[in-house]
């Protein structure tokens, strides 16, 4: 039950870009389409997952000392993981994601939930939150890609819904990440007061 | 106790001037570039400049009275102007709907977003300019030369002056200076006329709604750097958004300094950044993105160089 | 947990030999696969902008005026040369593309590799000069855009990327030339 609600509070009470606003250098650069923000959100809860768990299960053998450096060991080898198995099987993909993989090391989400998160709870729960908080900015990450890609290009998935000759260019570029972003944290707590 | 006393904080002289007053003035002024975008593109400017006012008008009334659910403040006419400001920054043969688009941009986004009047820090007519430029590069580069007065014809296009020359397709001595100082040159609805523009000015200064400060050292910033990398100073001057932009643009009440030397900071920087802009930028016109860029610099020129009679060092002398 | 000198380098040392040793076995297993993704989709590339040709097209390469060039050959007679080629002058820099030549210098096809031009902009150019009647296909002479005095229509409003492009693909041209003196 309590693996639920730590996933549930990913998702909204604790979403990453909406409520903790972070890890917003890839949120911003990788959302020009929903499907880059889809995969990149993906590919950092597939590293989030699995840091998080090592960190939780290697809790205590870590010094404190040095957990900071143990975490972004851990962190910089599931991402080089994660790159390799891309530029191996998924070139498209690893072609338009590019350099934001590597950036997934410094993407303060995950040093976030290790530190926050996954040495202070036993190995499930800490899964648990690497699934929530993931699930979340890649939610979150989908649904800038979605209104970017629609005002911007007039489609959705690649799937063309008006004509590309009444896209906004603004939204694809870097000012539309902004835009939108401010927009969607703005609605984000509008509905979060009116419940 | 029969007589009431009150107690109120400065100011206590107030002049009888009002934000509606002030707004009403800068749309007197801007009528002769109005009239002039009128007489040269035609029907399609008016249709554009209807647009425009009408986005505008109706996006701030939307916002206030069912987003922000407060009295609405349409009768300050701030809406209007940005309106045909925004309006006079396009392009005549502009798309309709894009039009409205950058109203609704101008006004959701640079204005009221940031809490309406007084709270925006960018200039929402340019914001609009800058979004629907970056957005539809291709409509929004596309002029229309000016045509006979009043048709309804399907004019020629071509470029503006300063596209000529930054593809080196012009040769700036053969330009024709008076035509560019009455407007007859292709470009954006309201920047084709200095002289109308000039006009304008004239009549904001004498009723001091404006100083002086703010368009003469932008256009002192830009003749600064024509004259070190040796480029014609009065094409540059006469030519583009400059005059537009450095008289009702940059002047805005709200994103400029308060102070005079911080306007005269600000007029440069922004006169230096349209030139570099304009000749090593990857766009032909620079002025909107300088006055924006400034517009974001303006808190921190308000900072330090704040009128003496403000200033918290002043006020510790005094106490 | 308390830390000590002790712990701290055991602790780090044993965690980096760990991952040290996870991270040589996937770079095992993804090494060839990776090898080959990259040789696949030069291949497919090339295989796009030439006639049809039956040759070991990679094991050909040559440099010619600084750039990598390809013999394809079909049952030993040569039917066209493939040169990679760039230009750094984009709009926001490195433009690489991939061209492919027939045996008279004709211009067969051209692949973008690389780019960061403006989405709905400069990034166009890979359909704009392939489609008439700004197609640069088929054209055996140096080329530049009508604003510059030449005869190929710029992508409207990306006349730079245009230039870089065509920059670029004169560049495969001069290779091309002096490959086959």
């Amino acid at each position: 039950m309590k693996s639920l609600k730590v996933i549930i509070d990913g998702l909204f009470r604790r979403n990453p870009t909406f409520v903790l606003i972070l890890g917003l250098c890839p949120t911003l650069g990788t959302t020009s389409s929903a499907i880059t923000g889809m995969s990149m959100g993906l590919a950092t809860m597939m590293v989030l997952i699995c840091s998080n768990f090592t960190v939780s299960a290697l809790k205590g053998i870590i010094p404190d000392k040095v957990r900071i450096p143990a975490f972004i060991l851990l962190i910089a080898s599931f991402v080089t993981i994660v790159q390799m198995v891309m530029q191996a099987w998924l070139p498209a993909l690893n072609a338009s994601l590019g350099i934001f993989i590597p950036l997934i090391v410094v993407n303060c989400i995950l040093l976030g939930r290790a530190e926050a998160f996954a040495s202070k709870n036993n190995p499930w729960l800490s899964v648990c939150d690497g699934i929530g908080i993931g699930l979340g900015f890649t939610l979150a990450l989908t649904l800038i890609g979605c209104v970017r890609e629609i005002l911007g290009t007039g489609a959705v998935f690649g799937q063309q819904l008006y004509s590309s000759d009444y896209g906004a260019l603004l939204f694809v570029l870097a000012p539309g990440a902004f835009i939108v972003l401010g927009l969607l944290i703005a609605l984000f707590n509008r509905l979060k007061e009116g419940r | 106790m029969t007589q009431k006393i009150i107690f109120s904080p400065s100011p206590h002289i107030h002049t009888g001037r009002t934000t509606g007053g002030i707004m009403r003035h800068v749309l007197i002024a801007l009528a002769p570039a109005v009239a002039c975008a009128l007489w040269f593109f035609g029907l399609p400017a008016l249709w554009v400049l209807v647009t425009s006012v009408a986005s505008c008008v109706a996006t701030e009334w939307l916002i206030t009275r069912y987003m922000l659910r407060r009295p609405v403040s349409l009768s300050d006419c701030s809406a209007i102007l940005t309106g045909v400001l925004l309006a006079l920054t396009l392009p005549s043969g502009l798309p309709l709907w894009m039009a409205a688009a950058g109203g609704i941009v101008a006004i959701g986004i640079a204005k009221m977003a940031f809490g309406g009047l007084g709270c925006n820090i960018f200039n929402p007519a340019l914001v609009g300019r800058v979004f629907l430029l970056i957005s539809f590069p291709v409509a929004m580069t596309t002029w229309p030369l000016p045509a006979s007065p009043f048709t309804d014809t399907d004019g020629a296009t071509g470029a503006t002056v300063l596209s000529q020359l930054k593809m080196g397709l012009a040769d700036s001595g053969a330009l024709d200076m008076l035509g560019m100082f009455t407007g007859d040159m292709g470009g954006s609805m309201g920047e084709v006329s200095a002289a109308a523009l000039l006009l304008g000015f004239i009549y904001l200064l004498a009723l001091r709604i404006i100083k002086w400060h703010i368009p003469v050292s932008i256009v002192a910033g830009l003749v600064l750097v024509d004259l070190i990398a040796g480029f014609p100073p009065l094409t540059d001057i006469l030519s583009g958004g400059l005059l537009i932009g450095a008289i009702f643009m940059a002047t805005d009440y709200v994103t400029s300094p308060m102070s005079r030397r911080g306007m005269l900071l600000y007029g440069l920087m922004i006169g230096i950044n349209t030139a570099v802009i304009r000749r090593w930028g990857s766009y032909p016109e620079g002025i909107s993105f300088a006055i924006l860029i400034m517009n974001g610099a303006t808190p921190l020129i308000n900072r330090y160089m704040h009128n003496a009679r403000f200033s918290p060092r002043r006020k510790e002398a005094a106490a | 947990m308390k830390s000590s000198l002790r712990n701290m380098i055991l602790s780090l040392t044993g965690l980096t030999v760990a991952i040290g040793a996870a991270l040589a076995a996937v770079n095992e297993a993804t090494a060839d696969a990776i090898k080959e993704t990259a040789r696949r989709t030069r291949l497919e590339a090339m295989e796009a902008i030439l006639p049809p040709f039956d040759n070991d097209i990679i094991a050909t390469e040559v440099q010619s005026d600084g750039l990598p060039l390809y013999q394809a050959t079909r049952g030993s007679e040569p039917v066209g040369i493939a040169i990679e080629t760039y230009s750094d002058n984009g709009f926001s820099g490195r433009i690489a593309i991939i061209t492919g030549f027939d045996n008279d210098g004709k211009l067969t096809g051209y692949r973008v590799l690389e780019h960061q031009e403006t989405p709905g902009l400069g990034a166009r150019m890979g359909e704009w000069f392939a489609t008439a009647p700004h197609s640069v296909i088929g054209s055996s002479a140096t080329l530049s855009v009508k604003n510059d005095g030449g005869d190929i229509d710029a992508i409207t409003g990306a006349t730079i990327t245009s230039r870089a492009f065509l920059d670029a693909v004169n560049h495969a041209r001069q290779a091309f030339q002096s490959y086959k003196k």
